[in-house]
């Protein structure tokens, strides 16, 4: 009866707990600043029908999708993001958001155009200091080879009113670019997040927040099953 | 002439060539992979008492430390011994919750340079070899978690306080690049936090995004007269 208990239980143990085991890997660090535009509400972040944008550079990438960072300036783009309404709890304001878009462009060091989020100073265009969206952001930030974009979807802004600071999260759906193909199909779930800081000796003229964050990819690996006989045998 | 022009373009095109081969970045100090954990920490809750260690890698700098590169040299930051004042929960509607902590105490932080061994989490050392760069102090760091419906992480953040709350550069090899008059900048650490189960290794409880912002801008002054000043003292 014993030796037959303790059968079952080896046979138990023989079966696959889960096919799958699951890892969460970098894809891509960013750093930039945000800002609202149309902003329907100036007075109020996160109104209905304000549009919420980020514009910043990526600091570091997954080998897998081929980045050289000694001939090419990375830079990050979230777009169409259009808030459906906030809600305030205390001093937490939560701010949701329709489907909207985020975007990796490659630009090369050289010949390529540098990221820049205040406005050229050239005297023909002197918009230096000028509130994004102006003659260089948006527009230094998306051009250049875009290598990799996709929906954004229940993207989120949890913020603390009173300390200024916040975070955003949404789900990221690859469909287009250049490095697509490098996305692995055992690829489950993706996902951004990052802080926001309105620390004002650090954010330029006409952004709202100084944001720092990443894009993270969800893997299966698969797992093999084996009896406890066969995994003793790995041992000796 | 003509050499003396070629020499004066050749220059002129070297000076406007890049002259880091790394990433483009924001802050002055951008961290890259990093991690913190606790000594009593359970399911997204720290308990009072729990003291915090943040390890990470620095990927990016920019101005006053542009001419460091992490591509070729190996830069950390270690911050350590601030303590929790445990953690707050508060519905936010819609099924999400906040988890809010505090963390304050004696906190210290240390940047290192390496170039011998490569930072290990599983080998907490690993960080803190080296050259100390930069070392300071820190009284308060504020973590915000956002969790969704089901309870799972949506998003987070961390954060040291505003410019000027006790953030502060004490020493390290490049301090006089960080202070003013043998008195050191103040600084702010912020960035995302991250607590998906699977986003850090076993024994750490949060991935973090961070970055320190630094502000070394003298006070301002304010022009007056000798009389004005003087009639400060009657």
């Amino acid at each position: 009866m014993k030796r037959m208990a303790w059968l079952l239980l080896l046979a138990f143990l023989a079966v696959p707990a889960a096919a799958f085991a699951q890892t969460d890997q970098l894809l891509v660090s960013f750093e930039g600043f945000d800002y609202e535009f149309p902003d329907v509400h100036p007075a109020d972040f996160g109104g209905v029908g304000d549009w919420y944008n980020v514009v910043g550079y990526v600091q570091s990438a997954d080998p897998l999708l081929g980045a050289d960072f000694s001939t090419n300036e990375y830079t990050i783009q979230f777009f169409n993001l259009w808030s459906t309404g906030f809600q305030d709890f205390g001093n937490f304001r939560v701010i949701n958001y329709t489907t909207g878009r985020v975007r990796l462009f490659e630009d090369p060091l050289s010949g390529g155009t540098h990221g820049d989020f205040n406005g050229s100073a050239f005297p023909d265009n002197n918009t230096a200091g000028a509130p994004p969206p102006n003659d260089t952001s948006p527009s230094t930030f998306n051009d250049g080879t875009l290598i990799l974009g996709g929906s954004v979807t229940g993207f989120v802004i949890t913020f603390d009113l009173l300390a200024g600071t916040g975070n955003f999260g949404g789900d990221v759906h690859f469909d287009e670019g250049t490095k697509l193909g490098s996305i692995p199909v055992d690829v489950t779930h993706a996902y951004t997040f990052a802080g926001l800081t309105s620390e004002g000796s650090s954010v330029y003229q006409g952004y709202d927040h100084q944001v720092s964050g990443e894009i993270r990819i969800e893997r299966q690996v698969p797992t093999q099953s084996a009896s406890w006989g066969k995994m003793k045998a790995l041992y000796r | 002439m003509r050499k003396v022009l070629l020499v004066l373009a050749g220059l002129a095109v070297a000076l406007v060539a890049p002259l880091a081969a790394h990433a483009a970045c924001v802050a002055p100090i951008s961290w890259g992979v990093t991690y913190a954990t606790e000594t009593n920490y359970v399911g997204n809750i720290s308990n009072p008492g729990s003291v915090l260690t943040i390890r990470g890698l620095i990927d990016c700098f920019n101005a006053p430390f542009a001419d460091l590169d992490p591509t070729t040299k190996q830069y950390t930051v270690v911050i350590t011994g601030l303590v929790s004042g445990g953690t707050t929960i508060n519905p936010l509607g819609g099924g999400f919750t906040n988890y809010h902590t505090v963390y304050t105490g004696g906190g210290s932080f240390a940047y290192y340079e390496d170039t011998t061994t490569p930072a290990d989490p599983a080998n907490p050392p690993t960080y803190s070899d080296g050259t100390a760069i930069l070392t300071g102090v820190l009284t308060q760091l504020t973590v915000d978690i956002t969790l969704g419906p089901t309870g799972a992480y949506v998003s987070g953040n961390f954060d040291t306080g505003p410019m000027g709350s006790g953030a502060q550069f004490t020493g390290g090899t490049l301090f006089s690049r960080v202070s003013n008059f043998g008195q050191g900048c103040p600084l702010r650490d912020t960035g995302g936090w991250n607590v998906s189960p699977n986003a850090h290794p076993a024994g750490y409880t949060a991935e973090v995004a961070g970055k320190t912002d630094i502000d070394c801008q003298p006070t301002a002054d304010k022009a007056q007269t000798w009389g004005a000043t003087k009639a400060i003292y009657r």
